[in-house]
């Protein structure tokens, strides 16, 4: 309305929101709402979950924006938030399991995705297509979504030693493919 | 719909409003008239918060005086006071839901799509979570304007409620007016009058001087306004225009070239007339 | 398709295909990483993705969050407002401490003062219900059907039933702590005092400002406790039990306070209305 709402950074919008600004929580919700919305659905089938978390998400940005740290991507410190909704979300359910596992199975790339990510991708990310779909979610869970051991044995439903083992395993096997 | 006969009040010695008769609406009811002539008082008389001493006084066809009538035309009314204590630790939300409980809104969710619509009718969405104490005077007054309009009601009685408004959101006032089907609203403002009225009444001194339509307010000027390069004493009231002649207010010379009125006109003579006794 | 070009941007097909949830999971993961640090990539998938899902979660976070503040539950009955909560607070302070502290450092006129003060609390909530300062909204609560007995007393059941506690542990803090008072003495006020609260709540329906009653009723009452415990020079606080807390005395106060209760429900629209100037 006074402001060109394009004009103002994330965290200058997460400072209007801690006075209560709905409006500047409306700007940050539609800068972010659709790339989070898709992020947590990659990890989750359930649309109605995936809702639920992406408003419980913008429902503690608006309850405690303060706890932004005021360093780093406001839109890394979404993510942090959601996955960790994510989790609390799917903690409690006995078929986190099979989900999760039907989810991984969705993602094993074709023989065709894997000759395009070949010429597509760097060498890491080359790298990074020759492992088992076990490792890689594991790789996706610790070192992109930055969940602990403990947070990403619960989001894929397996022993905090197993996710270990898996990126020990991931690690070795990177380094090999890359030296 | 408004009726007065013979209304007065005094505060102490002053008589703020002095046997006031009118018949006035549906439609927006402009009330006119300078700083202190009584709008202020009327407005309050006809928002139930002030009892008149004399005369009678019909809100919505309803008898103010008599408990039961009253208490129905609170249902059906949406006040703006000249002065709204807002709180200024609250938020605008807070406020309407407040002021929405008073006027039995008690269904919470009913509530707050309530609250949530007049918010939205007056725009102020943004920034319905920050504290009042952080807004600008125009959108205090909005969020007094909001809680005027909660429920749709059936009559709104608005104490100079362009007040603080910038242009467009005085626009903007108009299709907010139209939602209501009376609006009696005091204004100091000849222009508000132009935009927003369909009657107008001019009070001087507690007393109703002019009620009709706005043209008819300009139509007591016609044939007494002339314009000229020089001035002219024998006009009652010369000023310079924007566009540098001098505009002529009383009875015109032989040969004077006489132009139509304006609403200014007309109240500039009724404001002269009353000064002259 | 992408270039690798540093900074690289993410091509439209793959944003597409992750948006369908169908990209290989080692693009899928590069591009997650890339959209957490790249704004105009983020901008780029929500120009792709589906504005109505976007609107839609929109009102649902719009639903959650418009709601009255947290700060404002007590709002809720529109009862406490925070001037109201403040008075509560006055009047804990009036009959708690002052009384207490008086006790501790002077004996005997400690309880004579705290046995002044115990039934002013609920004449004190009586007549703070009725200022204007009990109300932000002030005029615009004014003209809504809740105006009127039912906030008034309300307003002082609330502040009363503060404040009359805290003088009943104010005596037990002086029974327990300087020296014992009988039980006759300790509840021997209460009824006096609820009659001088409706005495004041009945002054609300009358042209007399209920300020001025409060004031009035206080005064008297301490000077007849005054009187009471006063024989040759000395303060004698077991006196008042035999004046106050006698049969008579007693049922003349329940007397009163029905009269005055009865008295202000039958002039319940009188409140405010009449009284406004």
């Amino acid at each position: 309305m006074t402001v060109d709402p394009a004009l103002r950074s994330d965290r200058e919008l997460l400072a209007e929101i801690a006075e209560g600004d709905r409006g500047a929580l409306h700007e940050l919700f539609t800068r972010h709402q659709p790339w989070l919305a898709a992020r947590v659905r990659q990890r989750c089938s359930d649309p109605a979950i995936v809702a639920e978390v992406v408003n419980d998400t913008f429902l503690v940005v608006w309850d405690k924006p303060q706890k932004y740290a005021g360093q780093g991507e406001v839109a890394a410190w979404l993510w942090g938030i959601a996955i960790r909704t994510l989790l609390h979300r799917l903690r409690p359910r006995k078929s986190v399991l099979e989900r999760l596992a039907g989810l991984r199975h969705e993602h094993e790339p074709s023989a065709e995705e894997a000759v395009l990510l070949a010429v597509e991708h760097s060498d890491v990310g080359r790298a990074l297509g020759r492992l088992s779909p076990e490792l890689i979610a594991v790789v996706q869970a610790t070192v992109i979504d930055g969940l602990s051991t403990r947070e990403a044995a619960a989001l894929l439903g397996i022993p905090s030693g197993t996710v270990k083992s898996r990126m020990s395993r991931a690690r070795t096997e990177l380094r090999e493919a890359l030296l | 719909m408004i009726e007065a006969v013979e209304l007065t009040k005094a505060f102490g010695r002053t008589r703020a409003v002095d046997g006031v008769s009118l018949s006035a609406g549906p439609g927006v009811i402009g009330l006119l008239g300078p700083n202190g002539a009584g709008k202020t008082t009327l407005l309050r008389m006809a928002a139930t918060v002030l009892a008149p001493d004399a005369g009678r006084l019909r809100v919505l066809g309803l008898d103010p005086a008599r408990p039961d009538e009253r208490l129905e035309i609170r249902r059906r009314l949406g006040y703006l006071p000249q002065s709204p204590g807002l709180y200024p630790g609250f938020t605008p939300y807070d406020m309407v839901d407040y002021v929405a409980i008073l006027k039995e809104h008690s269904d919470r969710r009913a509530r707050q799509q309530e609250v949530r619509r007049v918010l939205a009718a007056v725009e102020l969405e943004d920034v319905m979570h920050r504290k009042i104490r952080s807004l600008s005077g125009g959108k205090r007054q909005r969020v007094a304007l909001a809680t005027a309009m909660l429920g749709n009601p059936d009559l709104l009685v608005l104490d100079e409620p362009a007040n603080g408004l910038d242009p467009d959101q005085r626009l903007r006032l108009r299709s907010l007016l139209s939602q209501a089907p009376t609006v009696l609203m005091s204004t100091h403002n000849i222009s508000e009058v132009t935009a927003l009225c369909h009657q107008v009444v001019v009070v001087f001194d507690g007393r109703v001087r002019f009620a009709g339509t706005p043209a008819d307010l300009a139509g007591l000027a016609a044939g007494r306004v002339w314009e000229d390069d020089r001035q002219d004493p024998e006009a009652i009231r010369s000023w310079l225009t924007a566009a540098g002649s001098y505009r002529h207010l009383g009875d015109p010379p032989t040969g004077a070239s006489v132009v139509d009125p304006t609403l200014d006109d007309g109240y500039l003579l009724l404001a002269r007339e009353e000064h002259t006794g | 398709m992408s270039t690798h070009r540093e900074p690289w941007h993410a091509a439209d097909g793959d944003l597409a295909a992750y948006l369908a949830g169908d990209g290989p999971p080692v693009l899928s993961a590069s591009l997650e990483s890339h959209l957490t640090s790249c704004a105009a990539c983020r901008g780029r998938l929500a120009s792709l993705a589906d504005d109505a899902g976007r609107d839609e979660a929109w009102a649902r976070l719009a639903d959650a969050i418009d709601r009255p503040s947290r700060r404002s539950w007590l709002l809720r009955p529109a009862v406490a407002t925070p001037a109201t909560l403040r008075a509560a607070l006055a009047a804990v302070l009036l009959v708690g401490l002052v009384p207490l502290l008086t006790a501790a450092l002077v004996g005997d006129a400690g309880l004579v003062a705290l046995l002044v003060a115990a039934p002013l609390a609920p004449v004190a909530a009586v007549a703070l219900a009725y200022r204007d300062v009990s109300d932000p909204s002030g005029e615009i609560s004014l003209a809504t059907p809740a105006a009127g007995l039912r906030l008034v007393a309300l307003r002082a059941l609330l502040v009363a039933a503060v404040a009359v506690p805290v003088a009943l542990l104010g005596l037990l803090a002086v029974d327990l702590a300087v020296e014992d008072v009988p039980v006759r003495l300790a509840f021997a006020w209460c009824l006096p005092g609820l009659a001088l609260a409706a005495v004041t709540l009945l002054a609300g329906t009358t042209r007399i400002d209920p300020l001025h009653v409060a004031l009035g009723a206080a005064g008297g009452w301490a000077l007849l406790v005054l009187t009471a415990v006063t024989t040759r020079q000395t303060l004698r606080p077991e006196a008042f039990a035999d004046v106050v807390a006698a049969p008579a005395t007693q049922t003349l106060a329940l007397a009163v306070g029905l009269a005055a209760v009865v008295l202000t429900v039958a002039r319940r629209d009188a409140v405010v209305y009449r009284r406004t100037a």
